[in-house]
């Protein structure tokens, strides 16, 4: 993992003391709401529905168990004792005090940790692959690339009063687990033809009121060239991104209404006349950043398939557990393992603090002390001997991580939806509990497999319900909530964008619907297609009786 | 106006012109870009200084060849959120623009330090933010952003990157 180094330490030593005398001086009015706002966001400050929220980042998801020790200490500190992981791999906190706010970004800073550009019109937290440096499909680690970017953004004098928030996703792996194509600027690691390492640029997606895939800029770039490109990209979205409607002034819609050509050339001449030497980083920079994340000392184990085929048909607990949420390690004799946060009748992605310090144990125990935080809200022991998994299992039972429904269709994604968000229209966590009670059937979970299902409690889709195979996103009707479905969302490699099935529901209304939807995948399936893929193949249409059975 | 450099506030030393007033013979004057283009002949003929006001939709590589004779560029901010003035300035300099370059409008002290990293060298703010913003203020912000900063190539102290790379202080 990356360790702060001085420089580090004295930036988020020097943030915190800035924003204490932020809040100070917003106390005495030195500074309006209106101009204390983009300082106190720069911070991941939120003002909500009931009170403050504090937005903390995991940068490109990875935790140490010390971490998340302390994250523990400031849920029972100062809020109430469980946080929520969101799908922008950070934490929020729902409770904090403003005039606390300091104290606890100075705990933070202790554990290299901060809230600086989890909000506001800024470059916020990069994300990536959960299983980024573990994961078989891997070209190269995309997390040294998402550190030199996360600190290239910091605080930056030129990109931080943007027309709108900005998002970065770098993933290394064949596979796509970051969701690059729904980012502002995506960005893929690759080889090329003579066998070099680069980049694969990819600009202009984002969810929201007008969902766009990001589209192809540049095919190839030279590692030592990462900077000063994303410094031409930033610099034309930031003169020419409309500022006029908040709702249009993402890059998406850059791209959509100047073109993807007109953007991708503005950002070319830019980048050619920018002094490129002078802004790029010194490789030896990135090779520094790259020996934090060296693999850790792995022992030199074999596969232990016998083993782990006794245990499974020894307990069917265990055997569900290692089929939705154990993955292949990159290293022999070792695992990924999933940790739920989507128990039954749970709010996904809320922890409590004494989940939290049972995490940091077992990484330590089971592990190198690592722990991931997904974009699907859950966690991640990236290093586990297979050997453990059975007594790993046992203890997960016990500290109520247990739940087997990794990817399967109770492992649904919300966003924290009417019971927090001042944006809201409609309620997310209820509904995704109505639905993960209705299948709550583990043999039925495992025989539906595959399926993601995304919830956003408004149009800002913070649930990514575009990108599920069944989206739900809860608008407002005349007073009343109106949930609408979309199918076919996918986040991967062949993203794409749920279209949506028809009218709105009532909330009431929404498990019956999904269970249709369910039946008329499980009718049409053949053997082992996933909802995504049977969509595909069956077509829209096949699905649309599922809103109407009610009027039959 | 009080204009803040990274010294703290000092009086504005340049008469900001409106284009229906006529313009004296001495003195430094900033007219507004359009009023520049149409009689830029005689306004650089004058014995003042001259200067330029541009909006936040200014089209640096479009004009930069036109701002020769010209001392300094005000870039106006319609409000503080809006930074395309910052690309603005980063553009001048970049294209090789070595007059003054001004912000005009309610900026926040913040975003002074981050001003003077994209090659603005003074800011012309509202007097009613004067007055609620002191000049404490704004030294303050820019004694805490010049600590760290680890963009490289902006008008900062040595960026991180380089001061580890070179094994200490700037
Ligand atoms: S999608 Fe809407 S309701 Fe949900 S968290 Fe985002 S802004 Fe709030």
């Amino acid at each position: 993992m990356y360790r702060y180094d001085e420089f580090d330490h004295a930036f988020v030593q020097t943030r915190v003391a800035q924003f204490r005398e932020q809040v100070e001086a917003r106390l005495a009015g030195q500074l309006t709401e209106e101009e204390f706002r983009p300082l106190r966001l720069m911070n991941g400050l939120y003002l909500q529905l009931h009170a403050y929220m504090l937005r903390i980042a995991i940068p490109y998801g990875t935790l140490s168990a010390r971490q998340m020790r302390q994250l523990a200490f400031i849920t029972d500190r100062f809020d109430r004792g469980s946080a929520h992981f969101t799908t922008r791999q950070n934490l929020q906190l729902n409770w904090p005090k403003l005039i606390e706010t300091p104290d606890i970004l100075a705990a933070l800073a202790e554990v290299e940790m901060h809230g600086i550009q989890t909000s506001g019109n800024c470059i916020r937290n990069v994300t990536s692959d959960q299983y980024a440096g573990v994961a078989a499909d891997e070209i190269e680690d995309p997390r040294p690339t998402g550190e030199l970017i996360r600190q290239w953004s910091t605080d930056h004098p030129e990109f931080s009063f943007l027309p709108r928030k900005f998002k970065i996703a770098v993933t290394g792996a064949a596979m796509d687990r970051a969701a690059v194509a729904a980012h502002d600027i995506g960005i893929r690691v690759v080889r090329n033809d003579a066998g070099e390492v680069g980049y694969r640029i990819y600009v202009g997606g984002g969810l929201g009121r007008t969902p766009m895939l990001a589209r192809l800029v540049r095919e190839f770039l030279p590692k030592d060239d990462l900077i000063a490109y994303l410094e031409a990209i930033m610099r034309v979205y930031n003169l020419f991104g409309r500022r006029d409607n908040k709702y249009k002034a993402r890059v998406k819609i850059l791209m959509h209404e100047a073109g993807t050509e007109t953007v991708k050339r503005m950002v070319e001449e830019e980048f050619a006349r920018l002094p490129r030497a002078a802004i790029n980083v010194d490789p030896a920079e990135l090779a520094r950043i790259e020996a934090y994340f060296a693999p850790p000392a792995y022992e030199a184990l074999g596969d232990e398939p016998a083993l782990l085929a006794a245990a499974r048909q020894a307990d069917a607990g265990f055997d569900a557990f290692a089929r939705a949420n154990v993955v292949a390690h990159k290293q022999p004799g070792y695992a990924i393992v999933n940790i739920s946060l989507k128990p039954i009748g749970g709010a996904p992605g809320d922890a409590t603090s004494a989940q939290m310090r049972a995490v940091a144990d077992l990484s330590e125990r089971y592990g190198f002390g690592e722990i991931r935080v997904t974009h699907a809200q859950n966690l991640v022991l990236p290093d586990v001997r297979q050997r453990d998994l059975p007594a790993l299992y046992r203890e997960l039972l016990a500290a109520g991580l247990g739940d087997a429904n990794a990817g399967l269709i109770t492992d649904i994604i919300a966003c924290p939806g009417m019971d927090y968000c001042s944006l809201a229209t409609a309620r997310s966590i209820p509904i995704a509990k109505a639905i993960a009670q209705r299948f709550a059937n583990p043999a039925r979970q495992q025989l539906i497999g595959e399926l993601g299902i995304k919830i956003s409690g408004c149009i800002n889709a913070c649930g990514h319900h575009h990108l599920g195979g069944i989206g739900i996103l809860g608008l407002e009707k005349g007073g009343e909530e109106s949930y609408q479905i979309t199918l076919g969302g996918d986040p991967g490699n062949d993203a794409a964008i749920g279209k949506l099935l028809g009218p709105g529901l009532a909330g009431d209304d929404v498990p019956d619907a999904i269970e249709r939807i369910v039946d008329l995948y499980l009718a049409g399936r053949e053997a082992g297609e996933t909802f995504v893929a049977a969509y595909r193949r069956l077509g829209h249409d096949h699905f649309k009786g599922a809103l109407n059975a009610d009027r039959h | 106006m009080p204009i803040v450099t990274e010294r703290g506030f000092g009086p504005d030393g340049w008469a900001t012109v409106a284009d229906e007033t006529a313009v004296a013979d001495g003195g430094d004057v900033i007219v507004s870009w359009k009023r520049f283009v149409a009689e830029a002949a005689t306004l650089t003929g004058r014995a003042g200084r001259i200067g330029v006001a541009v909006g936040p939709d200014f089209d640096v590589d479009l004009h930069v060849a036109g701002l020769d004779g010209v001392a300094l560029v005000a870039i106006a901010f319609a409000k503080f959120a809006d930074g395309r003035g910052f690309s603005i300035a980063r553009r001048l300099r970049d294209r090789g623009f070595a007059g003054t370059i001004r912000a005009v409008g309610p900026l926040i002290a913040e975003q002074a330090p981050m001003a003077f990293a994209c090659g603005i060298d003074e800011i012309a703010i509202p007097d009613d933010l004067a007055a609620r913003q002191p000049e404490s203020r704004w030294l303050r912000a820019v004694e805490l952003r010049a600590a760290v900063s680890y963009q490289r190539g902006y008008r900062t102290g040595a960026s991180v990157f380089d001061q580890r790379s070179t094994g200490g202080a700037a």
